[in-house]
């Protein structure tokens, strides 16, 4: 499966943060997408998703244009994501959280042995009352071990504990083997850097930089773009 | 002893008469966000309902379903051409049912005339109950409406469907991420509320005068039901009903039924301005 | 993304409500007053009337404005009063008119709403042009348009029964009033069933407050006594404390002055809590044929009813209406009743005395209104008296067995015990 954005550009109530971005990504592969704070990140994430509306450009998933989906019908057709904030109903249990995602309760446990293990057996909890880092891989398992083809991350690992994160690295990579594609959007340099095939640098609501991360010279680049 | 028994029973029937009229206005306001001022206009249409069904020589009861079937298309067709597109603005949702209670009740004159119609009462005379005697037809009606008071609420929080509407309550973009399809969500749930208007309709038309002006006496008091039961939870239906049928039917009792409208009317003003001073998300 | 706050949803829901309360106090209908110059039978029927009329009517027409509800709660008393109003045009033009002039009805709805009333009144004066206006609505929209009838200087008759105590110079109120309908049958009632504890039960406003007021003296004058009087709101649904008190009460005589689907609600319930006609005798001032038919035969069996007109009056003028009414129209769901009635006679009295005046001109038809005596309406003999209402025979009905209802009593000029002076 591929998405494809052309000259993608959307805001928020008028006001454009996307000016034209376009980006690929495929079945199969992880690219990792980076960019300073503000620079239309999350704004992408919910374009892709159907969430924000294409105010022009184009969206095609296969070559099929898909622009004017509703997010619902993008998650049917294979594709997902996961949020920086509120990827979670706050209000409902972990295990209605799962159920929401596709997984009836004879299934949870299955998805809980391998992540987040320390949420087994706390189904009934409010998902509310769990710790951010707790919150943030429940989120990320409800995309992970879903069957989409294609799963957009804003920020996974963001407050997440050095361990979570390889846990978390090691489950996005799985999931490249099992043929699926990863757009991970991630501040966390060294994980990109672990789990990347391609690179792509967002600078004011513009793509800057895109290379395959076998590309010599894109380290230098980014931590020029990134000023770090 | 007696009077007390006979006053209890009849804050049970008004309990279960407000509790199954305010349910389909509970579950579209409290859950959804609108206002629907239609909703009377959907009780209006069942008990119409119930005098077609009367009137073609069938069953009566038989019009629960038929009002709850004829009702749901009737709310869900609504929510597709008319609510659908202003779900963000309160403002143009109350114009819009206001018009379409207008439209439906001159609908309502056209096909049935501004006379009233007769719905009989299918269960007539009285039952003993401990040693008070008491309409028969207000005990089945005060339990046929708890059950399906009951039921909707057991669907709205136990069943898929209900997660899901909670889901979408709790966060309508997280639930459309997660690949629920919200807008067939909100159709379900307003054609289900419209249904429970419309069976309220056939519980009440055996009672009241079936004409076209029904559903402005009933609209009120739906309004006052999710007010004082507090619209952060559905079961504030159940709630707000028993207060304001206690209410009601205390003050009817003690002083008159004037000062009971009134007394039922503060309770709700010093409902909203208790409400107002905390900002809680709304759940189920 | 909707995410609604609880005080957002709390504010919007306190103006929504707000408006819901309102809805049912005022009762929306059609926010426009019907000009019915386009749409309704009746100016077609005055054509036709033009068409067919007696040759010496010339001139231009003499225009009738009538103002009473077509829509809202009290809209079912509308049709009846738009067919009647079809059958005044043909019998006035058949008569020679008005000074040899043709009149025409302009038919104006006030939506059971004084507001709608107001603008439908500025409409008949303003744009219509009538000579004079017949109202049957609530005395909340009297109230509204009686300074526009007096700034016009316009008559203006109000035809529908009522309270009592209006008193303008442009005005005569020729509808039953609480000293017509009560005095007389109150104690013809008490001794017809031997009951003598009365029970009161209204809708909270002007009209059951004041009759009750009344009632009261009558039935203490009588030997009887109050045991229990009570008012509901307009559109209570549910009656059963209110039975239960009743019941309480021990009385053996009820007086409902409860108005449409309130009396329809109450009587059946009544009914399934065992306190019907058969244990408490009701004596209505308001239970029209539409209501009554409404509440079925099992309910109404047996209740006394009085009002100045039943079209079981069997007068010649109202025995050649009720054939052609019912010729023309469907005299089942849209019978001829008291305000209809009323409507008619008003007409018939403003038509006499304008031809008696030999003008329209207001000044003149409300110095031969005052103290005409007239025999040829549906009530037979009626006669304006200086207070400024009507004079007219009180009838007592029992509804029976099958829903009919047959006059069992009739009290011939009673006179309003009203006092006007200006």
């Amino acid at each position: 499966m591929r998405l494809n954005a052309t000259n993608l550009h959307a805001g928020y109530g008028g006001v454009p943060a996307l000016h034209g971005i376009s980006m690929e990504i495929q079945s199969g592969e992880i690219v990792a997408l980076v960019g300073r704070n503000g620079v239309g990140k999350t704004t992408l994430v919910k374009t892709l998703m159907g969430l924000l509306p294409v105010t022009d450009g184009e969206l095609l998933l296969d070559d099929q244009p898909i622009t004017n989906w509703a997010p619902s019908k993008r998650v049917r057709a294979g594709l997902r994501a996961t949020f920086q904030e509120k990827g979670l109903f706050q209000e409902l249990t972990v295990g209605e959280n799962l159920r929401l995602n596709g997984f009836e309760p004879n299934a949870q446990d299955a998805v809980l042995e391998q992540f987040p293990k320390s949420l087994s057996g706390r189904q009934s909890q409010r998902a509310g009352t769990l710790s951010g880092g707790e919150q943030k891989m429940l989120a990320a398992a409800c995309a992970l071990k879903t069957d989409a083809s294609l799963i957009i991350m804003d920020e996974p690992t963001e407050g997440l504990q050095p361990s979570n994160v390889e846990v978390l690295g090691d489950h996005i990579d799985n999931a490249r083997s099992a043929g699926r594609g990863v757009l991970l959007i991630e501040q966390h340099i060294a994980l990109a850097n672990r789990l990347a095939d391609r690179f792509i640098v967002v600078e004011k609501g513009r793509v800057v930089e895109a290379s395959p991360a076998d590309d010599p010279t894109i380290q230098t680049r980014i931590k020029k773009r990134l000023a770090i | 002893m007696e009077a007390l028994g006979i006053e209890l029973l009849n804050g049970l029937g008004l309990f279960a008469t407000l509790g199954i009229v305010a349910l389909g206005l509970g579950i579209v306001f409290g859950l959804m966000g609108v206002i629907n001022l239609a909703h009377g206009e959907f009780v209006m249409i069942g008990a119409y309902v119930a005098y077609l069904v009367q009137d073609g020589g069938l069953n009566y009861w038989l019009a629960i379903p038929a009002a709850a079937v004829v009702l749901f298309f009737v709310g869900s067709a609504v929510e597709m051409v008319l609510i659908r597109r202003i779900y963000q603005k309160p403002e143009l949702t109350i114009l819009a049912t206001f018009g379409l209670s207008i439209v439906l009740r001159q609908l309502a004159e056209i096909l049935f005339s501004k006379n009233s119609r007769k719905v009989s009462n299918p269960i007539p005379g009285a039952t003993d109950v401990f040693g008070i005697t008491f309409p028969t037809y207000r005990l089945v009606l005060i339990v046929v409406a708890t059950l399906i008071v009951v039921a909707v609420l057991l669907l709205f929080t136990k069943s898929r469907f209900g997660l899901t509407v909670r889901a979408i309550v709790a966060n309508r973009g997280l639930a459309e991420s997660s690949g629920i399809r919200t807008s067939v969500a909100n159709i379900l749930a307003f054609g289900i509320g419209a249904a429970a208007a419309g069976v309220a309709g056939v519980l009440v038309a055996p009672l009241v005068s079936v004409d076209s002006q029904i559903g402005l006496s009933y609209l009120p008091g739906a309004f006052l039901v999710v007010i004082v039961g507090g619209f952060t939870r559905l079961w504030g239906v159940v709630i707000g009903a028993a207060i304001v049928a206690a209410v009601q039917t205390g003050v009817t009792h003690y002083v008159d039924a004037v000062w009971a409208q009134i007394a039922a009317l503060v309770l709700a003003v010093v409902m909203l301005q208790l409400s107002r001073s905390g900002s809680r998300e709304v759940t189920i | 993304m909707y995410k609604g706050s609880y005080s957002t949803r709390m504010r919007i829901l306190a103006a929504a409500s707000a408006m819901g309360f309102m809805m049912a106090a005022c009762s929306s209908g059609s926010s426009e007053a019907e000009n019915t110059e386009e749409t309704d039978p009746t100016t077609e029927s005055s054509t036709e009337t033009e068409g067919t009329q007696s040759p010496e009517l010339s001139g231009d027409s003499v225009k009738i404005g009538i103002l009473f509800s077509n829509s809202g709660p009290a809209g079912v008393f509308g049709p009846p009063t738009a067919n009647i109003s079809e059958l005044l045009v043909e019998d006035i033009n058949g008569a020679g008119g008005i000074n040899g002039r043709p009149v025409e009805v302009v038919l104006a709805d006030d939506a059971s709403d004084p507001e709608v009333g107001r603008q439908a009144m500025e409409q008949l004066l303003d744009s219509d042009q009538v000579d004079v206006v017949i109202g049957t609505h609530s005395s909340a929209t009297r109230e509204a348009v009686k300074p526009l009838a007096e700034a016009a200087n316009i008559p203006y008759i109000y035809a529908a029964l009522y309270e009592g105590g209006e008193c303008s110079s442009v005005m005569f109120n020729t509808g039953e009033v609480p000293s017509q309908q009560l005095k007389p049958t109150i104690p013809w009632v008490m001794e017809q069933t031997g009951g003598k504890k009365w029970f009161l039960l209204g809708n909270d406003y002007a009209w059951p407050q004041k009759s009750f007021e009344l009632a009261r003296e009558y039935i203490e004058e009588s030997g009887g006594e109050v045991v229990g009087e009570q008012y509901v709101p307009l559109g209570t649904e549910d009656f059963s404390s209110i039975v239960q008190e009743i019941s309480d009460s021990e009385a053996d005589l009820l007086l409902p002055a409860l108005v449409g689907g309130d009396a329809i609600a109450f009587e059946t319930q009544a009914v399934d809590f065992g306190i019907g006609q058969d244990e408490i005798a009701r004596l209505a001032n308001i239970y029209e044929e539409n209501v009554l038919a409404a509440m079925g035969p099992e309910v109404t069996d047996g209740m006394y009813v009085s009002l100045g007109y039943f079209k079981e009056l069997n007068n010649e003028v109202n025995q050649d209406i009720v054939e052609r009414y019912s010729g023309q129209f469907d005299m089942s769901t849209a019978p001829i009743a008291t305000f209809s009635s009323h409507i008619y006679d008003a007409a018939t009295l403003y038509a006499d005395a304008a031809n008696a005046a030999e003008t329209t001109e207001t000044e003149a038809v409300l110095e031969a209104m005052q103290g005409r005596e007239i025999k040829q309406t549906l009530n037979g003999d009626v006669a304006i008296t200086e207070s400024r209402h009507l004079t007219q025979s009180i009838h007592v009905a029992q509804v029976q067995e099958d829903g009919s209802q047959e006059i069992v009593e009739t009290f011939p000029a009673v006179v309003p015990e009203e006092t006007c002076e200006l």
